[in-house]
């Protein structure tokens, strides 16, 4: 059985294309070291326009406008720049009421497309640029440690992890979270409690790394300011021992937590990355691979939620489970050293 | 009451076994690819083998035909047949020495549904036959613009800028109606595509007054790709979505192809006829409809649970009305549970205390992996519960386009439908038939005589598929008891009366002679036995009123034959009545699944 894989690596060689939606200026060149939060790419993707009524404005018939225009379609206009003129005894004038570039002309009346504020693509992760594709972006690599997550909010911050749980299935509580802990990236287990998230806010953490999240919390989760990632998933589940112990060995470094919404389509996941520098070509993770015995796993529904184990037996034929379903199973022999049997749908590789 | 079997077209389909040969279908789903293989067997078509792989169109290899592949794996080992070369091509058409098929069909609904812009005149006119138009195929309606929109129009453009929609629908004007304001949107649309970077643009679909046709094709077309089609509110009374519903199938199978690795070579292999899922299921239950006996009485319905989609399609006559309910569903589709349904919908339909809690947990959970499975008991009976309330949603969204004069029973019910095809593979692969058949039973509360038959197979959007190739092809596998599974004659008596007061009489004549007569109470499942595919004759006599379509009180007899319950009498009423306390309802939960042997 095909199974895609999930990433829990301490270091490992990880590679990624960013590309604006449309056509803009890329702001990096190749070889150039980047950081997650550094813009690399900038376009005009929501231009808003402004319609301006000629015929009104100069009380010219609708198919005399053209004639009293100032400016060809494409010209950019200043604000305040004169689109329309009407000499007579008094002069009566067409202005950009922003700055912007004029695209349509037609029923009396004419278009202008003013800029918003451009998006702006961030690098997404720390490392260098491996190459530039002209007007769209760039593909940048990095080395280090690497933890994907099931859930994120959006957002991205770069900084020094810290760890608030004290064991990986210790709940996160408001009482945990002091001043001390302000700009800061934490790694905590489970969080059932809206005011932690809340105070989160308050002392301006850098960002939140969950085992397990409640899902009544989604919605404050989602509209924090700081980037909240969830590793496992939801309900009162510890944070999988895989990716405890490589975050608790890493505290106090430099870490990027890139908390991007998962794009099951694309395959984009939220990410923690933890450079490390030193190391040269570190493998390059697969995304894909068989099932086999000795594959390392984690399982990702009741029972056993959460927890990590070996490959012991890919079970022939198929299994009865308590639910009465029927289906291929697979034997698990988890870190406890107790065996699970789980059906393959319910297990996920972790490479 | 006469018999209800189905005509069985044998004379045009031995002409049509001569022609064709074997058959392979291939439906790519969102979590699932199911591949099934049919060939003509003594004189008869049979449905072969089935096998079933991941779906491959997402990450990490974006490319649908490795599933397929893999799907077809599975179909060569149990069947032993060649279905590819060295290659890894898939042989079409079937060679000398019995490899590949002859044809091969294939549905898609896996990826993201088309982005649309639905424009009209106004709202509950034009506008919502345009949103009906977008809502018959895999697309998730982003911005509707109408005559009474009270944006500027450049706000309007500006939307259509930040969306970038797939395709945008434009209705308006009926036959000889209106055309200057339907031309005002035209333009409106029209320069907000301008605006759009090329390779960006959407296609479009002018649906609307045919006199403007030739205009609003001179007017788009420079900008980008434009169908014309006819309109799809000729009167202000009258809805025509067949024909713009051919056009969006095309568009959808356009950008499929060119968005997904692998389904160019697909729709090659498939005679450049890959369709969409739900129209392979339109098909069939269109088809079904009009072979029926009295088919200007019952419809027949069609409801598929997907991961990401629900399908829902009645057909009345060959009247097709159809909805897809995008991200509704069992996987990713539990989103439309967490946004528009009670907690208490939800438990209701739990034999057991399980905290609100652990629920909401288990929907976003099942919503990030949606190709897990319910290992415990209670990750089941809450699987159970949400696929009711799924199923239950999407029937009462999509009942407003089955037509005002369907037959009833009762004001608020189901329309009389016979037969009731259901698929999904929360239901086709429950632990239990009898828990497949509850969850039908209790989400869409049938009324009157019908059967209801279990897509178990996965077979119905394939065959739909295959039908341009073959029609009565599908008729004769509808029939097949290896193809489809006929969970039997279901009798919903509809009735008013007290819990425990009887409602229905039942004398079962069976062909040995013997009779047997049970009283159903209300509040009650029972069943009457009958081996499965044994005939008998059934009388009916309602009491205290009772109606089973016939009117209230009317007595009535038929031929039934045996499904696995044998015949099922429902006399739960309309809507069911649940207990309010907790443990009442657990237990009459319970006796209602132990009721179903």
């Amino acid at each position: 059985m095909l199974t895609s894989i999930t990433h829990i690596l301490p270091l490992a060689q990880i590679r990624r294309q960013r590309f604006l939606p449309v056509a803009g200026t890329v702001l990096v060149r190749a070889g150039q070291e980047v950081k997650a939060d550094e813009v690399i790419a900038r376009a005009d993707i929501n231009p808003e326009h402004i319609s301006l009524n000629v015929e009104r404005g100069l009380g010219v018939p609708k198919n005399k406008v053209a004639d009293y225009l100032k400016r060809d379609i494409g010209d950019d206009i200043p604000e305040g720049g004169v689109i329309a003129s009407r000499s007579g005894v008094i002069t009566r004038d067409i202005r950009a009421p922003r700055a912007g570039k004029l695209v349509a002309v037609g029923g009396g009346q004419v278009l202008l497309q003013v800029s918003n504020r451009p998006y702006e693509l961030l690098a997404g992760i720390p490392g260098t640029v491996l190459e530039v594709k002209a007007d769209m972006g760039a593909v940048i690599q990095t080395a280090g440690a690497w933890i994907q997550g099931v859930w994120g909010n959006g957002r991205l911050s770069v900084g020094a992890l810290h760890m608030v749980a004290e064991g990986s299935d210790q709940s996160l509580t408001s009482e945990q979270l002091d001043p001390t802990l302000t700009g800061k990236i934490l790694l905590a287990s489970y969080c059932g409690e809206q005011r932690a998230l809340e105070l989160g806010v308050e002392l301006q953490l850098k960002g939140l790394i969950l085992g397990g999240l409640a899902t009544r919390l989604l919605p404050v989760a989602a509209r924090a300011p700081y980037p909240i990632m969830v590793v496992d998933g939801f309900g009162k589940i510890p944070m999988n021992m895989a990716a405890y112990k490589l975050l608790s060995t890493n505290v106090k470094r430099e870490t990027t937590l890139n908390a991007m919404v998962f794009n099951q389509f694309l395959g984009e996941r939220p990410e923690v990355i933890i450079p490390l520098k030193s190391v040269e070509n570190p493998p390059m993770p697969i995304n894909i691979s068989q099932l086999k015995t000795s594959d390392r796993v984690r399982i990702i529904r009741a029972p056993f939620q959460g927890a990590v184990g070996t490959v012991n037996a890919i079970l022939p034929g198929l299994t009865r489970f308590p639910s009465g379903l029927q289906v291929e199973a697979t034997e698990v022999l988890l870190e406890s050293g107790e065996k699970a049997v789980v059906p393959l749908a319910n297990i996920e590789v972790l490479g | 009451m006469t018999e209800s079997r189905l005509e069985d077209p044998q004379e045009t389909l031995q002409r049509e076994l001569m022609r064709i040969g074997s058959l392979m279908i291939v439906d790519i789903g969102s979590v699932n690819t199911r591949a099934a293989l049919f060939d003509t067997v003594e004189g008869r078509y049979r449905f072969l083998v089935a096998g079933t792989a991941q779906t491959t169109s997402n990450f990490p290899l974006f490319d649908a035909s490795e599933g397929v592949r893999q799907a077809l794996d599975r179909l060569e080992v149990i069947s032993g047949r060649k279905l590819a070369d060295e290659d890894d091509k898939i042989i079409i058409p079937s060679t000398d020495d019995g490899s590949g098929a002859d044809y091969m069909a294939t549905t898609v609904s896996a990826g993201e549904p088309l982005k649309a812009v639905v424009v009209g005149l106004l709202e509950k006119v034009s506008l919502a036959s345009a949103a009906n138009l977008a809502n018959t195929n895999y697309t998730e309606i982003i911005e509707s613009i109408s005559l009474n929109d009270r944006r500027r129009p450049e706000d309007q453009i500006d939307t259509i800028q930040r969306i970038r929609p797939d395709i945008i629908l434009i209705a308006g004007g009926t036959d000889n109606g209106a055309s200057q304001s339907v031309l005002k949107l035209v333009n409106a649309v029209g320069l907000a595509i301008y605006l759009l970077p090329e390779g960006h643009r959407p296609e479009v679909v002018f649906a609307g007054n045919p006199q403007l046709g030739n205009q609003v094709r001179n007017f788009i077309e420079p900008l980008a790709p434009i169908h014309i089609a006819p309109n799809i509110r000729p009167g202000l009374a009258e809805e025509q979505l067949g024909p713009a519903q051919r056009i969006i199938t095309d568009i959808f199978r356009r950008i499929n192809v060119g968005r997904i690795a692998g389904m160019s070579e697909l729709n090659v292999w498939s005679g450049g006829q890959l369709l969409p899922s739900s129209h392979g299921l339109g098909r069939v239950i269109r088809f079904f409809s009009k072979i029926v006996p009295n088919p200007d009485t019952k419809g027949v319905l069609g409801i598929n649970v997907g991961a990401s989609s629900t399908i829902v399609a009645g057909s009345f006559n060959g009247d097709l009305r159809m909805r897809v309910f995008t991200r509704t569903g069992m996987g990713e589709g539990l989103k439309s549970v967490l946004e528009n349904t009670q907690m208490e919908d939800v438990l209701r339909w739990l034999p057991a205390e399980i905290s609100p809690t652990y629920i909401l947990d288990y929907i976003q959970n099942k919503i990030t992996h949606p190709a897990t499975l319910p290992a415990t008991r209670e990750d089941l009976y809450i699987e159970h519960a949400l696929a009711r309330e799924v199923m239950r949603t999407s029937i009462m969204n999509a009942i407003s386009s089955f037509p005002k004069d369907a037959k009833r029973i009762q004001q608020n019910t189901l329309p009389v439908f016979d037969p009731i095809v259901v698929g999904g593979a929360v239901l086709t692969e429950a632990p239990m038939l009898s828990q497949s058949l509850l969850m039908i039973l209790d989400a869409l509360e049938p009324t009157g005589i019908q059967r209801i038959i279990l897509d178990k197979n996965n077979l119905c959007s394939g065959l739909g598929a295959a039908a341009a190739i073959t029609p009565a092809l599908v008729a004769q596998l509808l029939l097949d008891p290896i193809a489809f599974l006929n969970l039997g004659f279901i009798i919903s008596p509809v009735s008013r009366a007290r819990e425990g007061t009887a409602v229905l009489r039942v004398r079962i004549q069976y062909e040995t002679g013997h009779e047997n007569i049970i009283e159903v109470r209300q509040g009650n499942i029972e069943t009457i036995p009958l081996p499965i595919g044994q005939r008998a004759r059934i009388f009916l006599d309602p009491l205290h009123r009772a109606n089973i379509g016939f009117g209230p009180g009317r007595s009535s007899s038929l031929e039934v034959v045996g499904g696995p319950f044998g015949v099922v009498v429902d006399a739960r009423g309309r809507p069911i009545q649940l207990h309010q306390s907790n443990e009442e309802r657990h237990r009459q939960l319970l006796r209602w699944q132990t009721s179903l042997k």
